[in-house]
């Protein structure tokens, strides 16, 4: 994780102050709500430590500071270097209309007073997409891509049985089900695409090979009853020899059959149970899907791109 | 719990894995003209087919053949085959001559006037007094029969042997074209099961 995040000037020691959004419109306590959840989000990007709001408010009481009344640059660069962090976010949530919401946001890197990042976003909508603004913009402030349920879910709507769907947590249990109705499903439902892949094509190549070589021994089975047909009717010493040959060679054949058949569907059980082991002990891994289906169409509402993605890697 | 007990046991259900019942085809070889069946040796007397199911009042045909060995150099110049049955639940309806009879000049007697027994006689003549090569299984004679009760009957070579393959003493005989007695190795009896 740390080395891009250097490349793109960002360090995971850095240490981030973000200060409760300015309401204008709204209620306070509403602001602080939204606030925190930009500071969840920060915290699942693991790009940098950051303070937390009691320590943020306990320092600057302690200095004297007792209301957050700007917002510029100049004044959230004053404020980080107070708390001696690195880089300071303040902001404004505005409610310009009935369903019209502003998001001002700077991102200041507070020993060389820049700003990083700055933002203004106006939106249609209520407060919950207000939160969904802020948490992918979390994302791109530390130069990072949102994850996927972010993005569906600014896309769908918080509401979408598919988004509820990729929020939901994904149990051991659930994949456990999963796995049980189909080797593999259970891992790519707990984020582990490579092995739930893999349970799949084995699993498939397996089950191939079992009826492949039942079919090939169903189709000698004719063969074998004609030829003991023939031969219970011959009478001649040489036909009789030449029946039984054909049968031991039939016989042999759906004796290889059976035992490749045996084999390739004990190593189908295998597979299937070995999958639904991972599927209930291996550990989750988040965020690196949000779909079921591995490859599908996205779409950036920042870049306003529409791009295909897999996530087999 | 509940779960993992269902998912032990679907496990321990499919662990065994999908096979196809194969049959030993040693056993299920079981044409009675099969030189390799036989387990005396040869050459054998044999009915063929060797098992009737057939209904009460019902008819059904057997084969008498001289089985020997297809890399045998034998040559057969006659043979008398005597079978026994219960002529309280079978009935001879007509006897037919073989291929052995088929030279120049064909011998071919049967005698069914004592109940229960047949006595046939089957003799290969021909102009340069050559037999018959016992390469090829010979059909001696072909037997008609009446089934008339219910229940299972033999079509026994007539011999008396203390085994199965330990003969002290039989009425058929195989001769070679010069006269000299053959010894029969083998006797396969036929079974008839009336219903």
């Amino acid at each position: 994780m740390s080395s891009p995040l250097l490349i793109w000037g960002q360090n995971p020691d850095n240490i981030i102050a973000v200060f409760d959004f300015k309401p204008v419109g709204i209620e306070k306590r509403q602001a602080e709500k939204i606030t925190e959840r930009l500071r969840i989000q920060l915290n699942k990007t693991g790009a940098v430590k950051q303070m937390s709001r009691k320590w943020i408010y306990n320092v600057l009481h302690r200095e004297g500071i007792k209301k957050i009344k700007c917002i510029t640059p100049a004044c959230t660069a004053d404020l980080g270097n107070t708390l001696d962090v690195d880089y300071a976010v303040t902001g404004e949530l505005i409610k310009e209309g009935d369903s019209t919401f502003t998001i001002d946001m700077n991102m200041v890197h507070v020993p060389s007073r820049i700003t990083k990042k700055s933002k203004r976003i106006t939106l249609e909508g209520d407060l919950g997409d207000v939160v969904v603004e802020l948490e992918i913009l979390a994302w791109n402030m530390m130069w990072l891509n949102p994850p996927e349920y972010l993005l569906a879910k600014k896309r769908l709507g918080r509401h979408d049985p598919n988004v509820i769907a990729m929020i939901k947590p994904r149990t051991r249990e659930d994949a456990l089900k999963r796995a049980m109705w189909f080797p593999g499903m259970g891992s790519i439902y707990r984020g582990n695409i490579v092995p739930g892949c893999a349970f799949m094509s084995l699993e498939l190549t397996f089950i191939g090979l079992t009826i492949h070589n039942q079919r090939k021994f169903a189709d000698l089975k004719p063969d074998r009853d004609d030829n003991f047909e023939k031969y219970r009717a011959a009478t001649v010493g040489d036909s009789i020899n030449k029946y039984v040959a054909i049968l031991e060679r039939i016989d042999s054949d759906m004796k290889k059959a059976n035992a490749n058949l045996r084999t390739y569907s004990i190593s189908a059980v295998g597979i299937w149970a070995l999958s639904m082991a991972h599927a209930f002990y291996a550990k989750e891994k988040k965020d690196e899907f949000a779909f079921f289906r591995p490859v599908r169409f996205t779409f950036d509402p920042f870049g306003n791109q529409v791009s295909v993605r897999w996530y087999f890697l | 719990m509940k779960n993992l007990v269902f998912l032990l046991s679907l496990i321990l259900l499919l662990l065994p894995g999908c096979s196809n019942d194969v049959g030993d085809l040693n056993e299920e070889l079981d044409n009675p003209l099969d030189a390799a069946q036989l387990e005396c040796g040869l050459p054998a007397l044999a009915f063929s087919p060797n098992q009737y199911d057939v209904a009460v009042g019902g008819s059904f045909i057997t084969d008498i053949y001289l089985i020997d060995s297809t890399e045998s150099e034998q040559w057969y110049g006659g043979v008398k085959t005597v079978v026994n049955y219960n002529p309280n639940k079978l009935e001879l309806i007509q006897i037919n001559a073989g291929d052995l009879s088929d030279g120049s000049v064909p011998l071919f007697f049967a005698d069914d006037t004592t109940d229960g027994r047949i006595e046939i006689i089957s003799i290969f003549v021909s102009s340069d007094s050559s037999g018959i090569n016992g390469s090829n299984n010979i059909l001696l004679a072909e037997l008609e029969f009446l089934s008339l009760t219910e229940g299972a009957d033999s079509l026994l070579f007539e011999r008396t042997a203390n085994d199965s393959c330990m003969v002290i003493s039989t009425s058929c005989e195989l001769v070679d074209p010069d006269d000299e007695l053959v010894p029969i190795r083998d006797y396969g009896d036929g079974v008839v099961n009336a219903q």
